[in-house]
């Protein structure tokens, strides 16, 4: 916690800015890493409340909706485990990366969660196993294309 | 650029086609020299890892006007001293006037850009090589509005002399997701490239 923590800043919830066409290669670990959580909405620093009433069932998260995060246009190769990983996302969407050659897995989601289906999504990516670019290390390991989520709401 | 001798390590140099998509992995060119330099003592600097540092604060928005545009900054951050960072935007707010423009940043020993309490700075078409410690670094998740483009990264090191998280760094650690990263690129840092560590 740095000096300018308060109640009133709740980054987790917190529109996403733009991401966009960034190249990220070789690295020890992840290209992209989202960490804990990403659930952005409109009032982060509020709960999300589901209407389970039957009028609201088009929009049960009225009170408090999702804002979109869209990541486009990562490039992310050689990387020592995955092109990208997200820890524990809402509403947030990998469109047209391309990944290749990274040892454990081109993308990963590890959970989903509040926004109801298919909010959580990978959109047009183009992943690839091996390239002319690989090392020999990729052949010891068996790498996988799209790790999903262990819970529900994920769409490819 | 002409090459006067061959290369030590591989260095792929290709656009690979994959039905009618590609996936273009040409190796990074940096330039890291610049005719003004700011940098630490030349014969001290890297043994004690102390080196010049640049801390730019003042109350309140727009307050202050940080222009840098096409400088080379080498031997540069203190390790062990949290707070003396190569370029430092220290608790400022807006910045709107404020940009940090083509710098040639290297052999740094704590971070490199600090965003600290500061919106709407730009961070463009820098390079950064061997910096140790999160590079562009987004302190304490109240920044926004950053606008974070072209920028080139490279060989972001471990860091011993700071703190946790900089054990495991990234080229960008970005703290608050209201800030935009356009058109960068990272290589061969330690463990990430972009951590959005929330």
């Amino acid at each position: 916690m740095g000096p300018s923590a308060n109640t009133a800043i709740c980054p987790e919830n917190m529109k996403v800015g733009k991401f966009l066409n960034n190249h990220a290669h070789s690295c020890g670990r992840y290209g992209l890493r989202i960490f804990h959580n990403m659930i952005p909405r409109k009032f982060p620093c509020k709960p999300v409340w589901k209407d389970w009433s039957e009028e609201k069932k088009d929009d049960p998260y009225w009170k408090n909706p999702a804002i979109t995060a869209t990541f486009e246009g990562l490039v992310s190769w050689k990387n020592n485990r995955n092109g990208a990983i997200a820890k524990r996302v809402g509403d947030v969407r990998f469109v047209n990366f391309k990944v290749a050659d990274n040892v454990l897995a081109g993308i990963e989601f590890a959970e989903t969660a509040w926004y109801g289906d298919d909010t959580t999504q990978i959109n047009g990516a183009l992943i690839i196993g091996k390239t002319s670019n690989t090392e020999a290390k990729l052949d010891k390991g068996s790498p996988r294309g799209i790790i999903t989520p262990r819970s529900e709401g994920f769409l490819v | 650029m002409t090459l006067d001798k061959p290369l030590d390590y591989k260095h792929f140099a290709k656009r690979e086609t994959f039905g009618s998509d590609f996936i273009d992995m040409r190796a990074e060119v940096g330039l890291l020299t610049r005719n003004i330099v700011f940098r630490g003592d030349p014969e001290t600097s890297f043994t004690n890892q102390y080196g010049a540092t640049l801390f730019l604060h003042s109350t309140g928005d727009d307050s202050l006007q940080c222009r840098l545009s096409y400088i080379e900054l080498t031997d540069v951050g203190q390790a062990f001293k949290l707070g003396r960072y190569a370029i430092h935007f220290h608790m400022i707010g807006a910045v709107h006037k404020s940009y940090a423009k083509g710098l040639a940043t290297h052999q740094g020993f704590n971070r490199a850009f600090t965003i600290h309490g500061t919106h709407y700075l730009t961070l463009e078409d820098n390079v950064a090589f061997g910096i140790k410690g999160h590079t562009v670094f987004i302190e304490d998740a109240v920044e926004t509005k950053n606008n974070i483009k072209n920028n080139l990264i490279m060989m972001t090191m471990r860091s011993w002399s700071l703190l946790n998280t900089d054990q495991t760094p990234a080229c960008f650690w970005i703290t608050n997701p209201y800030n935009n990263f356009i058109n960068n690129h990272c290589g061969g840092s330690d463990r990430y490239a972009y951590w959005y560590d929330l």
